[in-house]
């Protein structure tokens, strides 16, 4: 492309200035929406992974073997740091795991770390003061300092087996927040394995690349965890594995935000098509103004590769000046909805994460189908005869063939109402409601010409009669300009689509949202910890006044053997932690459980009995009397338990336990005295009372691994996701509709423009401009009123549609203001967009165009 | 004197509403270098399809043009845009400049389309300019000058890549007499040496075409009249003679 079709294109762009304007901000908007939704989104993901890193530091994946045998090989851990998407690797050595060697009189955990970034990200092993071990050092809790008058180089004497006493030096002492740090011993990894004779690591720490996308992510861990239940299966060990989800639930940091974002990426996507729409709708205009142009270069020798180029340059121009517009104005964007929803709304967000890549990506791809948004056009510019630069009068009517408009648009729309009917007849499979549901959008869109020649019929019979000649003008100068006309009415049917199926999106998302709450957190208090903690703490919580509880000890180390069903599709880890005690008469109180096969009597399971989950007995293949056999894989003891009933509708959380026993059976059969959580409703109680004393209770040493969770809380947090989600909704639909104005805007100026002889036609047989005005408005309100109520059609269908696809018909009544809003806002909106082209017409003086050509 | 332009049985049928409407019926035409023909006719006569066909921007329904021994009918759409770009100048009534272009950009335009270096045609445009009397007017844009003004950057524009043939239809339609008188000079001495150029101008002017050297009258698309002016290759002036005769032919044929 030479260089003057650069100068010309950059010309052309550059001629109408208040247009062009005018344009790269309506374009600008859809990418400002994608980089501020961007922006807040993953500043709020990783203010949540800063506090998860914070809490459990930054790791990916924790694993250690619970049980004594073969571990890690040197080999087998190059294999795994092999895995794609694995950045670092350490291994921990836990050389006494189950032994319990005992130090003077307390017992003491080693750990032999490597000193490294990764292992240092182990919270519990957290080095607070002094330095990392080296050969002959150690770094022990507070704990052990403190009663044993240590400090940092203190000689100390500790007792290995096969070694006996081995001196070593005190090399630092560890964070007084680490999880049972008050019995923790840290060595240097290398000299641990020395000492011990243990070559092979028994644990491991790994990081994945943080630039990997959310699907290789995934794929990393899996292919990472299940290579290490693979081998965990071959070695007869039990191995535990944290990954970061896991470690995010067990802290409560649940992310609410990531269920809006399928939802928030479907509001960026469509801000960019609005965008798309916008660049060839302003090109479209552009061409038809330089019709005669265009014509004459191809008059003139200009081939139509070069015409091709022309309308690109100057799409490409509408792209990159509205890209970087968007961006910076999205940078912006993201700080007022930071502080907003900070300052207003309390969310927390550390600070404002701008990441260039995304953003890169984002201008990149917003650049690159911008422009190439520009081929429509100058496929028309390409088809342009080179007689049109003989033409002196205005280019002719839209002469589209509207065979597609008046018979494909309403099959398309019978058929697709068709398919939902069928859809819920015949119980095809639910994603043919949102199938039906775009078909029918389509079906709209592709028949709004029709709707056009309908309306100016509508104005010939009757509006006429209402609203003076000039609607019935107004009507037939729309038909005239169908094609533009057309655009104008679908972006607006666009904006007022997305804003009923976003405001409907919204509140099925909300109910969502409660209803994870509630399934994820029955009860209004519960403690928790994985690890266990004293039932001593149960007996203070029974002394609260006001409250019902229940509680449930840890999941006993053993698996069912015997299960009818062999080929049950438990994973190991899960189904060896699944028998937990429990007394489920006095659950009852809080958990309305239903039992729906024998009896769920304390007596009964205390001798021997256990009571199944309805999916358990279904998983299982177990019924109410037959035996259930237990397998502790560690000792190889078998504990046979007789099912006693079977319950439904429980709404215990966390993991997946699904058979029950009596308290004392775990303690008599399993050796499991430890609670793993107690769930508490306040009934009469003051919950904030309730709550203060929880916490004073949890300051014990002893409760330090227990989690507290307010079920408020939790509440509070998905309320915010939801609001987060309704300000960028509502930014979302303020966004389109001004990009609809502005697309309004162009069309009406450039229909004016066009006709300007023919306006002055009109004043000079005797047109006041009050009637010259009123003509325009009508034009611009008669093509935003047919947008709005196509657009409330369209969109109350698809989004009724998509909620029946998940099963939430509900909230339809919410459409009734949006609907009532729809129709009364647009023929407003098309008021304002149209004003200035109907003043800018009534300020032109008569003589003046009709002399000039 | 070379032919440049040959129209041979030209003819042109639109389809209007289910009925055929001939434009232009079996028009035979030979246009030599440096000739000045004038087409002439009532509104509706076919002689801007008849210009339009002899252009290469409208495809004969039968017969054929040649342009320099190139047979129109053998051209696709492609091969016709170069051709134009090369053998024809074009002259509008409205003068059809680019709004957004400068006088020396929109006069420089066919030829930086094509692909040639300014610094190959910028003496040359210069040159066009000046004789066009718009040296001092070189960088102002279509709407700071005046309609002739406007014009005369539009002939500079068809003469710049040298093309043997320049269509002109009514390219004095929307000037003032003397402007027009002052236009018509241009073009005519535009055919002469050093270097000739043919034109075919259409007009409905008797005036006008008394600067051609042979007039051509066209009714319901076919010839009725070709006279040559036998002044035309010695006056410099405007040719009242020749008026009076074409008047005369245009009043009969108008009758």
């Amino acid at each position: 492309m030479n260089a003057f079709v650069w100068k010309l294109g950059i010309r052309f762009f550059a001629a109408r200035k208040g247009r062009t304007f005018f344009s790269i901000l309506g374009i600008s908007l859809g990418i400002l929406l994608v980089t501020a939704v961007q922006i807040v989104f993953t500043s709020l993901n990783q203010s949540y992974d800063a506090m998860q890193r914070q809490k459990y530091g930054n790791y990916d994946v924790l694993a250690y073997f619970q049980t004594d045998g073969q571990g890690l090989t040197n080999q087998e851990l190059d294999q795994l740091k092999d895995i794609q998407g694995v950045e670092a690797l350490q291994p921990i050595l836990y050389p006494y795991q189950n032994r319990l060697p005992r130090y003077f009189s307390d017992s003491l955990y080693d750990v032999g770390l490597t000193d490294s970034y990764l292992s240092r990200q182990l919270k519990n092993y957290d080095i607070a003061q002094g330095r990392f071990p080296l050969p002959h050092e150690v770094a022990l809790s507070p704990g052990i300092m403190s009663r044993h008058h240590l400090h940092i180089g203190s000689a100390i004497q500790l007792s290995f087996p096969h070694r006996g006493l081995v001196n070593l030096t005190v090399s630092g002492e560890l964070s007084s927040d680490s999880q049972k740090n008050f019995g923790i011993a840290v060595y240097d990894y290398a000299w641990l394995q020395k000492i011990t004779g243990i070559k092979q690591a028994t644990g491991i720490v790994m990081k994945l690349r943080p630039n990997l996308s959310e699907n290789r992510r995934s794929l990393a861990l899996n292919t990472f965890t299940n290579t290490l239940y693979r081998w965990a299966h071959r070695m007869g060990r039990t191995i535990t594995i944290y990954t970061k989800g896991q470690l995010g639930a067990l802290g409560n940091a649940t992310n609410y935000i990531a269920a809006f974002l399928p939802l928030l990426k479907g509001l960026s996507v469509t801000s960019i098509v609005a965008s798309i729409y916008i660049v060839i709708s302003t090109l479209q205009i552009s061409l038809q103004e330089r019709r005669k142009e265009y014509a004459l270069l191809r008059l003139l020798g200009v081939n139509g590769r070069q015409l091709t180029g022309l309308v690109l340059i100057e799409s490409l121009l509408y792209s990159v000046l509205s890209t970087l517009a968007g961006l910076a104005l999205g940078i912006g964007l993201s700080l007022v909805i930071k502080t907003i929803s900070v300052q207003m709304f309390h969310v927390q967000m550390i600070d404002l994460i701008i990441s260039w890549q995304p953003l890169g990506w984002i201008a990149l791809s917003g650049i690159a189908v911008m422009s190439a948004a520009g081929l429509i056009p100058a496929r028309q510019v390409r088809c342009l005869s080179p007689i049109e630069a003989y033409r002196s009068a205005e280019p002719s009517d839209d002469q589209e063939d509207d065979l597609v408009s008046a018979i494909v648009a309403p099959s398309l729309i019978l058929l697709s109402l068709l398919l939902v009917v069928l859809t819920h007849i015949l119980r095809f499979h639910p994603v043919l409601y949102v199938v039906g549901g775009l078909g029918f959008v389509v079906g709209v869109y592709v028949w709004i010409p029709s709707l056009l020649q309908g309306s100016a019929w509508l104005s010939s019979k009757f509006l006429r009669h209402l609203f003076g000649s000039q609607i019935l003008m107004a009507s037939r100068n729309i038909v005239r300009h169908r094609s533009k006309s057309a655009l104008c009415v679908g972006a607006l049917m666009l904006t007022i689509l997305i804003a009923n199926a976003g405001i409907l999106l919204l509140h099925a998302a909300e109910a969502a949202e409660t209803a994870v709450v509630s399934s994820n957190f029955p009860h209004d208090i519960t403690l928790n910890s994985l690890g266990g903690f004293s039932p001593a703490l149960a007996t203070q919580v029974g002394r609260l006044k006001g409250i019902d509880y229940e509680e449930f000890t840890t999941g006993a180390f053993a698996q069912v053997i015997n299960a009818p069903r062999k080929n049950s599709g438990i994973n190991f880890y899960s189904a060896i932690r699944s028998l937990q005690g429990t007394d489920l008469q006095t659950d009852k109180r809080i958990d309305h459980f239903r039992v729906v096969a024998g009896n769920i009597d304390s007596r009964r399971l205390a001798h021997n009995g256990v009571v199944l989950t309805a999916s358990a007995a279904n998983v299982l293949g177990f019924k109410v009397g037959d035996n259930v056999s237990f397998k502790n894989p560690l000792t190889g003891r078998t504990t046979n338990l007789q099912v006693a009933g079977i319950i439904k509708g429980t709404t215990i959380p966390f993991g997946a336990p699904f058979l029950y026993t009596s308290p004392a059976v775990m303690a008599r059969d399993f050796s499991v005295r430890d609670l793993q959580n107690i769930q508490i409703n306040v009934t009469t109680g003051n919950t904030g009372e309730v709550l203060q004393t929880l916490r004073g209770l949890l300051r014990n040493p002893q409760y330090q691994n227990v989690e507290l969770i307010n079920k408020l809380n939790e509440k509070q947090k998905a309320q915010e996701a939801v609001l987060l989600f309704g300000i960028v909704l509502g930014i979302t639909i303020l966004t389109i509709t001004v990009i609809a104005a502005i697309v309004l805007m162009n069309h009406t100026a450039s229909a004016v423009r066009m006709r300007f002889r023919e306006l002055a036609t009109l004043r000079a047989i005797g047109m006041t401009k009050g009637r010259l005005i009123r003509l325009i408005l009508a034009e611009g309100m008669m093509i935003s009123t047919l947008g709005g109520l196509a657009g409330t059609v369209a969109g109350g269908a698809l989004a009724y549609l998509a909620l029946m696809a998940v099963g939430h018909p509900s909230g339809v009544w919410l459409l009734i203001p949006t609907l009532c809003g729809s129709v009364l806002l647009s023929p407003l909106l098309g008021l304002l967009a149209s004003w200035s082209a109907a003043a800018w017409a009534a300020r032109q003086e008569i003589i003046g165009v009709l002399s000039d050509q | 004197m070379n032919v440049v332009l040959q129209a041979e049985r030209l003819s042109k049928t639109f389809q209007t509403g289910g009925e055929a409407f001939h434009a232009v019926k079996g028009v035979d035409l030979q246009v030599k270098l440096g000739e000045f023909i004038a087409v002439m006719g009532p509104s509706g006569s076919g002689k801007s399809t008849l210009l339009h066909m002899l252009s290469g921007l409208e495809r004969a329904t039968d017969g054929r043009v040649t342009i320099c021994d190139v047979d129109l009918k053998n051209c696709n759409d492609e091969e016709l845009t170069r051709l134009r770009g090369k053998m024809i100048g074009f002259v509008f009534q409205f003068f059809n400049l680019i709004p957004v272009l400068s006088a020396y950009e929109n006069v420089s335009l066919p030829m930086l389309m094509a692909g040639h270096k300014e610094s190959a045609f910028r003496e040359r445009a210069t040159w066009l300019l000046s004789r066009m009397g718009l040296a001092d007017h070189m960088h102002k844009r279509p709407k700071e000058l005046s309609g002739g003004q406007q014009q005369r950057v539009a002939i500079a524009r068809a003469l710049l890549p040298d093309p043997p043939i320049l269509v002109a239809d009514e390219p004095t339609g929307n000037l003032d007499t003397k402007t027009a008188m002052d236009v018509l000079q241009l073009l005519r001495d535009a055919c002469r040496e050093p270097q000739p150029h043919s034109l075919v101008l259409v007009t409905h002017d008797p005036r006008v075409a008394a600067y051609a050297n042979r007039v051509i009258f066209l009714r319901d698309g076919e010839v009725v009249g070709d006279i040559g002016n036998p002044s035309s290759a010695q006056a410099d002036g405007t040719p009242f003679a020749f008026g009076r005769v074409i008047q005369q032919e245009w009043e009969a044929l108008m009758a």
